[in-house]
């Protein structure tokens, strides 16, 4: 009943990104479509307008259709009874199309163009409740926030085109690599400024405070934007154009940025309250995995992670929206024992957040370890220092990925508690769709099998298994599951519920009284889990508390914002200072010009004309005296004159 | 035979007198003499010339005989014209002609 009210467009566009992936993998790594028409084009140079779709857009485009038609169809339950419904549905609609416009962008113009309707959308979707405050801040923070990154982006754009006349995107990576060696320089800052475009819309260090105040949105949209697509759409710019980078030799700063953000954002979500804030924080967590990854020339595993994180992160997401539905709150403390009377959404709840913290074997676990195997690879073969610190960075973020999402889990839903509803059929089966997709689809990039997304995005490349890596990581998981878990069961047997501080003394007691309470466990475990537990738990979460005091925000309203304010009237000063004193005194110098043309016409024209004038009265008033009246006079001058023509006659004709 | 150039000599000589007469005379009739003295002068050195022709001065005799006819016509209208300036100026001098006068 569900599936016959989705969408007609997004059905067909489910299909038809599934058909092209079909190609893709047929195709074995020759683009499956790159149709383009003139668009903007002078003299010969220009841009075009068209589609580009390679492995990489076909797998991406299958997991956004998948995503986006589930949380159409979430959406239509969650905002049942709102009253600006179809304005929703409108700007989200929108929404989808940009961001299926910048997976098939065939040129980094065109992709700009739906990168910045996705910025739009995303403002208009932040601030939909518009009547609440701190919606309409979050909406401006992330609009401006990603905007700082668009201005990189522009720039980075705008070089490319003058130096390489093209800005199509396979014509663009194969110019460059041929040029490489000679423009390390200029290639590098251009990388720069793309990446501080991806940087901003991927939620990272430092431009990822729009993230969490975006939570003020509604859920669906963060279902959608704030898990599969539009940050997600900061990391397939790079993957897009990552031969740029690799010319560039930028990697190792994309693995320090995404290394840093993952672990950043894992402590922040330790200790955050708010259940769509844990995995707004969850959600920058994993994109800094997805950057550390490509950083590490792991492309596949990026992309690999990109897909997983999509599904199961859009999962959660869909999944906290129905708790909020039925318990009418975000406050993870005022939610308890939710799972007993919520079942479906426990259980999708708990989908995500295995496959997030990367047990096996869930779809997050596979791709996690590719992340995690990428990282290795670097340690061995390119930089063993820094390698190891990223893949150690990696390895402790992944412990406090699966602690936090777990300490959310089982605070929210498991033990007593009230009684909920459970969310309408609409909302529940695009979640639970979305879990079983989530279980399977770690399938794609199975090691060891050659019918893989490794295939299709490197042909003729399959997949290696690292064993000990992946035992390892998936150890990890389970720590940090364990952590959760006995962190949670010691807070309720303490009855301990009140905010941080609290958790954190418990928790120190915890540590400390274990031995005491429970010495026969310890016997029966190995001692090395106690003691990494004890050794681990401690700093972590001082650091995190530390952290999350650390807050950019405030460094950059109170010195960014008043800043640029200050530049801003300064040079407003100084325009009308100085522009308007020239802009005066031009018109003064106009004004005296006039002047003094005036003056000369009035002396010298008209003081010609006068005289003239005058010349002639003068004349007249002299040649008149001959006029005398006196007929004698006129006689004797015609008699003179008359023997004066008579002698030069003679003189003429002699 | 008395060579033309006598004549012409004398002609020019008389139109002198009379040119100078013309110009300096007071009395309106004194300056209509002098007129008339001109026209002889200039009748005389036509006939003069006309000596000096191969056809023996026939042409100038008509020419002269158009100017005894012309001159008494002229008299005739010099005199007329006097005698109405006389009658409205009650003078006839030349001392107040002057409404050319620029």
């Amino acid at each position: 009943m569900v599936l016959v009210d989705l969408d007609r467009v997004a059905r067909w566009s489910l299909v038809a990104s599934v058909a092209l992936l079909v190609d893709a993998i047929g195709a074995k790594g020759v683009p499956v479509v790159h149709a383009t028409f003139p668009w903007m084009v002078v003299g010969g140079v220009g841009v075009d307008f068209g589609l580009y779709v390679d492995g990489l857009s076909a797998a991406v485009l299958v997991m956004v259709a998948a995503v986006a038609a589930m949380v159409f169809v979430y959406a239509t339950g969650y905002m049942k009874g709102d009253e600006r419904y179809s304005v929703f549905f409108a700007i989200f609609s929108l929404f989808t199309a940009s961001m299926f416009g910048v997976v098939t962008a065939s040129n980094l113009l065109q992709l700009m163009v739906f990168w910045e309707i996705m910025g739009v959308c995303s403002f208009l979707l932040i601030g939909y409740y518009y009547e609440r405050p701190e919606a309409r801040r979050a909406a401006f923070k992330a609009f401006i926030t990603t905007r700082i990154g668009d201005m990189g982006f522009l720039l980075a754009v705008a070089a490319l085109f003058a130096r390489f006349w093209t800005l199509d995107i396979p014509t663009l990576m194969a110019h460059i690599e041929q040029v490489a060696p000679g423009i390390q320089g200029w290639l590098w800052v251009v990388c720069a400024l793309l990446f501080i475009g991806a940087l901003a819309k991927s939620a990272q260090f430092p431009m990822y405070i729009w993230l969490p105040d975006a939570m003020a949105g509604p859920t669906p949209v963060s279902g959608l934007l704030h898990s599969a697509t539009m940050v997600a759409a900061g990391v397939f710019l790079v993957l897009r154009t990552y031969p740029m980078f690799e010319a560039a030799s930028f990697p190792p700063m994309i693995a320090g940025a995404g290394i840093f953000t993952a672990l950043f954002g894992a402590l922040l979500a330790l200790t955050e309250t708010d259940i769509k804030r844990t995995l707004a924080y969850s959600t920058m967590s994993q994109l800094g995995y997805m950057m550390a990854a490509l950083g590490c020339g792991g492309y596949v595993a990026a992309v690999f992670h990109l897909i997983t994180h999509g599904f199961f992160k859009s999962l959660l997401f869909l999944s906290a929206g129905s708790v909020i539905h039925g318990a009418k709150t975000q406050d993870i403390r005022e939610m308890r024992g939710v799972g007993r009377t919520m079942p479906i959404t426990a259980a999708c709840f708990l989908v995500g957040s295995l496959a997030l913290a990367g047990i096996p074997p869930l779809a997050g676990f596979f791709s996690k370890d590719a992340v995690l195997a990428s990282m290795l690879g670097y340690a061995q073969h390119v930089a063993p220092f820094r390698g190891t610190i990223i893949l150690v960075v990696g390895l402790m973020t992944a412990v406090l990925s699966a602690f936090y999402m777990f300490r959310v889990y089982f605070g929210v839903f498991t033990g007593p508690g009230k009684k909920y509803h459970e969310s309408p059929s609409r909302m529940l089966v695009p979640m639970v769709v979305l879990a079983s997709i989530t279980v399977v689809v770690g399938a794609i990039n199975l090691p060891g099998v050659s019918f893989s997304l490794a295939g299709l995005l490197e042909p003729g490349k399959v997949e290696e298994a690292v064993p000990w890596l992946m035992a390892l990581s998936a150890s990890a998981a389970g720590a940090g599951l364990y952590i959760a878990w006995e962190s949670t069961r010691l807070r309720a047997a303490l009855h301990g519920t009140g905010p941080l501080p609290r958790n954190l003394q418990i928790l120190y007691g915890g540590i400390f009284l274990k031995p005491v309470f429970f010495v026969s466990r310890f016997l029966r475990e190995m001692q090395m889990d106690q003691l990494l537990m004890g050794i681990v738990v401690n700093p972590v979460l001082w650091a995190c508390e530390l952290a999350s005091k650390l807050n950019p925000d405030v460094i950059y309203m109170k010195v960014l914002v008043p800043g640029v304010q200050w530049a801003a009237s300064a040079l407003s000063s100084v325009d009308v200072r100085v522009v308007d004193a020239a802009v005066m005194g031009v018109g003064r110098a106009g004004l005296g010009m006039a002047r003094g043309f005036g003056f000369a016409d009035r002396r010298g024209v008209d003081g010609a004309v006068n005289g003239v004038a005058g010349g002639t009265l003068a004349l007249g008033r002299t040649l008149k005296k001959l006029q005398t009246g006196v007929t004698a006079n006129y006689a004797l001058f015609m008699i003179v004159i008359g023997v004066v023509i008579f002698y030069v006659a003679w003189w003429l004709v002699r | 035979m008395v060579p033309p150039l006598y004549f012409m000599v004398l002609g020019a000589i008389v139109f002198l007198i009379g040119m100078l007469g013309f110009l300096t005379r007071r009395s309106l009739i004194q300056a209509l003499m002098c007129l008339e003295l001109m026209t002889s002068a200039v009748t005389l050195t036509l006939l003069a010339i006309g000596r000096t022709m191969p056809d023996g001065g026939l042409e100038g005799m008509v020419l002269a005989t158009f100017l005894i006819v012309i001159g008494a016509a002229e008299v005739g209208m010099g005199l007329a014209i006097v005698i109405l300036y006389f009658r409205r100026h009650g003078d006839a001098t030349t001392d107040d002609i002057d409404l050319l006068r620029g």
